[in-house]
């Protein structure tokens, strides 16, 4: 087993305190994300400040609140559009924070229309990706459950992006928010958890 | 072995107890690290995890921090 191998590894090299996954990842029956390590850091050199990290924050949580919209658009029962509403206005709340973040630390005069349509114009591809997603799930797929479902999947890949993000961000100040908009991503997942657990048998 | 065991230990946590630990514990406490193969990292990992393949581990520890736990996998 490659855990074990590896913990004994560390363990035996001076790391403190390991801990290893029994089972690997096999055993894992959470969500997990996908991509390389590199995924949505293309463009990112680590130096960047934490508005340009804040600016990428923003993008990505409006193609979120864009899915959620979209996805209550094609809600075929009052309970599913309900579940998206509450999705929608999750995600508005925490574009606000994001926003408030990045407009304390850019420079003055931070418009947010135009990073609005910036950010809209970059998602654009992403859109067609959520497009697909939707139509993807077909209408059996529209159901809440399965909706829950695929917005925990894509709240854990915005959380892996926070936290790969974080780990090369140099600017302790750009560190400290992004890690900041991880633990906001597992609360909401934690959220998103627990309204599915609700929702019993669906 | 014995003795190793008593001076460098490691524990084998179930998912249930890996799970617990993520929840409480901050991202930048510790180091979440995957130790398998590049292609199997893309397929999925634990959100934030970094990659050092189990092959190239010995020579590549000094990209930890070692006052910090490690929870490999």
């Amino acid at each position: 087993m490659r855990s074990r191998a590896a913990a004994e590894l560390l363990a035996g090299a001076g790391f403190k305190e390991v801990y290893s996954l029994k089972g690997g990842l096999h055993a894992w029956q959470g969500l997990t994300a996908a991509g390389p390590p590199s995924q949505g850091l293309g463009l990112i050199s680590g130096g960047e400040g934490l508005p340009e990290m804040l600016a990428m924050a923003y993008g990505l949580e409006l193609g979120l609140r864009v899915f959620y919209a979209e996805a209550a658009g094609r809600a075929d029962s009052a309970a599913t559009a309900e579940v998206l509403t509450l999705l929608a206005q999750v995600e508005a709340k925490h574009l606000d924070r994001v926003w408030a973040l990045y407009a304390a630390s850019a420079p003055a005069g931070a418009d947010r229309g135009e990073v609005d349509r910036q950010a809209s114009a970059q998602m654009m591809e992403g859109g067609q990706e959520v497009e697909r997603a939707l139509l993807d799930l077909a209408p059996e797929g529209l159901r809440p459950a399965a909706l829950l479902e695929l917005a925990m999947a894509l709240e854990t890949q915005a959380l892996d992006l926070y936290l790969r993000l974080a780990r090369k961000a140099r600017e302790e100040g750009a560190r400290r928010a992004l890690l900041d908009l991880a633990q906001d991503e597992k609360t909401h997942l934690q959220a998103l958890a627990e309204k599915l657990e609700g929702l019993g048998g669906d | 072995m014995l003795i190793k065991a008593l001076f460098s230990p490691s524990r084998d946590l179930n998912p249930a107890e890996v799970r617990a630990y993520l929840a409480s514990h901050r991202e930048d406490a510790f180091t979440l690290l995957d130790v398998r193969q590049p292609g199997e990292y893309e397929r999925g990992h634990l959100p934030g995890a970094v990659l050092i393949p189990l092959p190239q581990l010995s020579g590549r520890l000094d990209e930890m921090d070692r006052s910090k736990p490690v929870l490999a996998y």
